[in-house]
């Protein structure tokens, strides 16, 4: 999906802000497109929260400039930016029924009685909360009240939609649907939606695009598999998943042949290797590793040997740890396709392909 | 038994407070049906209600009842409306003096009244503003800031901020997020300390009496009245009063209590 139209929906230009002891956001340069899912992902701390409420004008940035489809937004009040908000704590006014939190947004523009109760009854719909308009807040279930905390900014029409952790108090299962049921959302409206969360696996379910933020900076960002696949930082590298790091010494360039400590001998991807001289820092997921027994003959081009210390096995898959030489301790996550079980104790070889080696800065 | 002993001592004690707490309140309420025309009103003398028929007969009274009432009800206005502002600022803002400032609203809770009415006495005549009228409002407000600051700020505290940044997010300049949400949500806190206010400046005696010139309060006038002996149409005014805040605090327990129902009913 291509998200760079020309002019983005969201764009921060060198966006720094500094609380009295301390900078939250450091330099931020981002645009994010036009009807995209775009998650800000990064933990606690971060600066996320932030960076969010700075584009929803609860925040005047230190320096730097805001843009709202190509508009100078800076300083602006939030109520005269075309964006809304869904708070982590959703922010339901309790003395308002459902009904009339979600009709406030268009009460204060003005919108006539008629056209209210006709947009907030479809928004009520889309939310799937049309039997309990007449209640408080108060009496609906945690769910209930983030589908109103959405609806309430959603039936404004928004061009963008801020989100900041709003599936974060909910448990697992419900967490789960309301991801499926948000990104159904955001398709059938067509809006940019900016999703806070530090839930990785919550941003690669439903983003488009993802912004890796660690400290006040943003590392990578990128379509979801690009980055898992391509991390190119060891914190984006840690933060989306397992990895297995190890140290290289480049020994040809153009074909990608590096060194372990040992002198063994493993190939990577040459065009990751550009600029990297030296010793560089490789990695490669646990389930990208295959595990073989030692007298196994077909073989991928980077081999290691090594000895199982720990099995474990969980139903779709194993999680194995294999003591290297020269590395020590690597995880490989078998499928279990075949009857080949290892088990602690056994000599074993882990194989994996050069192109699914990252080389992280 | 535990429970049988303990079955009858508590109803007892619990009567035995009621009776201190109220006796004095039903002999004002007898003593309005006591059937006497001039002289000290504490010998039951027979039956009548003459004088609940007759309430306007003494002048001074339902002058000085006015008189209170307006003062009552102007001070405790004023009074809401700063502390409420000043709550406001007390919990949202950190500002140079902001300490300094609850300790000085702390002061006159603490302050001996009989101090702080004579002091602000001296500080009238220091200023050559002749005491009266609006002398009292002005003493009766500044001591009733005080108790309006520590009721609403008890409310405002243990607001979510966010309501109001979502208000405004959902475009609501300040002005209409402070009156839609804002003020409904810390307004039981404002109306407390509006009828606190109320009830404190309507029976002040000591600050009042340093400051108030020739005027002639509620209070002011039992006073004086009870050394020629109090004439029973004030039993009659000080009932109804009783009776009105009676039933008015009963209807209140009866809404809240429904309304409590109402929203644990899902
Ligand atoms: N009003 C503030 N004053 C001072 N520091 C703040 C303020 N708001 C946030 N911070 C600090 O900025 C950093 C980033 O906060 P935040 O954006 O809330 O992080 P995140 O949402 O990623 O968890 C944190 O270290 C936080 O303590
Ligand atoms: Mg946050």
């Amino acid at each position: 999906m291509d998200t760079r139209t020309d002019i983005p929906a969201v764009e921060l230009d060198g966006v720094t802000k500094e609380f009295a002891d301390f900078t939250a956001v450091y330099e931020l340069n981002l645009a994010i497109g036009e009807n995209t899912f775009f998650a800000l992902l990064g933990p606690s701390g971060c600066g996320k929260t932030t960076t969010l409420r700075m584009i929803g004008g609860f925040e005047d940035p230190t320096t730097g400039v805001i843009r709202l489809h190509g508009e100078d937004v800076t300083g602006q009040k939030p109520y005269q930016r075309p964006v809304n908000t869904v708070f982590q704590s959703y922010a339901l006014f309790p003395h308002l029924t459902i009904f009339e939190n979600v009709a406030f947004g268009l009460r204060r523009r003005g919108v006539e009685d008629a056209e209210v109760k006709r947009r907030v009854n479809e928004m009520l719909e889309l939310v799937q909360l049309t039997p309990f308009i007449k209640r408080k807040p108060k009496q609906l279930s945690g769910g209930q009240q983030q589908r109103v905390a959405l609806a309430r900014a959603l039936v404004n029409h928004p061009r963008v939609l801020l989100l900041d952790e709003p599936l974060g108090a909910l448990d697992l299962k419900l967490r789960k649907e309301m991801q499926i049921e948000l990104k159904r959302i955001q398709q059938e409206v067509g809006i940019t939606f900016i999703h806070v969360t530090h839930d990785q696996e919550e941003a690669m379910t439903m983003a488009d695009v993802i912004a890796v933020m660690h400290q006040g900076r943003i590392e990578r960002m990128g379509e979801p598999t690009e980055i898992y696949e391509d991390p190119r930082t060891a914190f984006v590298a840690g933060f989306l998943g397992a990895s297995n790091m190890m140290s290289v010494t480049v020994v040809d360039r153009g074909s990608g042949a590096v060194a372990l400590n040992g002198g063994t001998r493993l190939h990577i991807d040459p065009s990751k290797l550009d600029g990297g001289d030296g010793t560089v820092r490789v990695g490669v997921r646990p389930e990208k590793l295959r595990i073989y027994p030692i007298d196994e003959v077909s073989l991928p081009p980077n081999v290691l040997q090594g000895t199982v210390t720990d099995a474990s096995f969980i139903g779709v898959s194993t999680h194995y740890l294999v003591e290297a030489d020269h590395i020590g301790e690597i995880a490989v996550v078998a499928q279990n396709l075949d009857d080949h079980h290892h088990r602690p104790g056994d000599p074993v070889k882990v194989g994996w392909l050069p192109q699914h080696c990252f080389v992280v800065a | 038994m535990r429970r049988s002993r303990s079955g009858w001592v508590l109803p007892a004690y619990m009567w035995l407070v009621l009776i201190y707490l109220f006796l004095p309140v039903f002999v004002v309420i007898a003593f309005s049906f006591n059937d006497i025309n001039r002289g000290f009103n504490v010998v039951w003398q027979g039956f009548t209600i003459r004088h609940w028929l007759d309430p306007f007969r003494v002048p001074d009274i339902v002058e000085s009842l006015g008189t209170s009432l307006v003062i009552a009800f102007l001070s405790a206005a004023v009074a809401t409306v700063l502390g409420t502002l000043i709550a406001l600022a007390l919990v949202r803002y950190r500002f140079r003096g902001r300490s300094t400032t609850n300790v000085f609203l702390f002061l006159p809770m603490a302050t001996p009244e009989v101090v702080l009415g004579s002091s602000l006495l001296a500080l009238f005549i220091t200023l050559r503003v002749a005491t009266g009228f609006w002398t009292i409002v002005i003493a009766h407000i500044l001591f009733n800031i005080s108790y309006a600051v520590v009721t609403v700020r008890a409310r405002i505290t243990g607001f979510d901020r966010h309501l109001e940044e979502a208000a405004m997010d959902l475009y609501s300049d300040e002005w209409n997020t402070f009156r839609r949400v804002t003020l409904p949500m810390i307004l039981p806190g404002v109306l407390a300390a509006f009828m606190l206010g109320f009830a404190l400046s309507f029976d002040d005696f000591i600050i009042t009496n340093f400051n108030s010139g020739t005027v002639q309060t509620w209070p002011m006038y039992v006073w004086g009245a009870s050394r020629r002996g109090i004439p029973p149409q004030v039993n009659v005014w000080a009932t109804a009063i009783f009776i009105l805040t009676t039933v008015a605090m009963f209807v209140n327990l009866r809404i809240q209590g429904r309304r409590a129902a109402r929203s644990a009913d899902v």
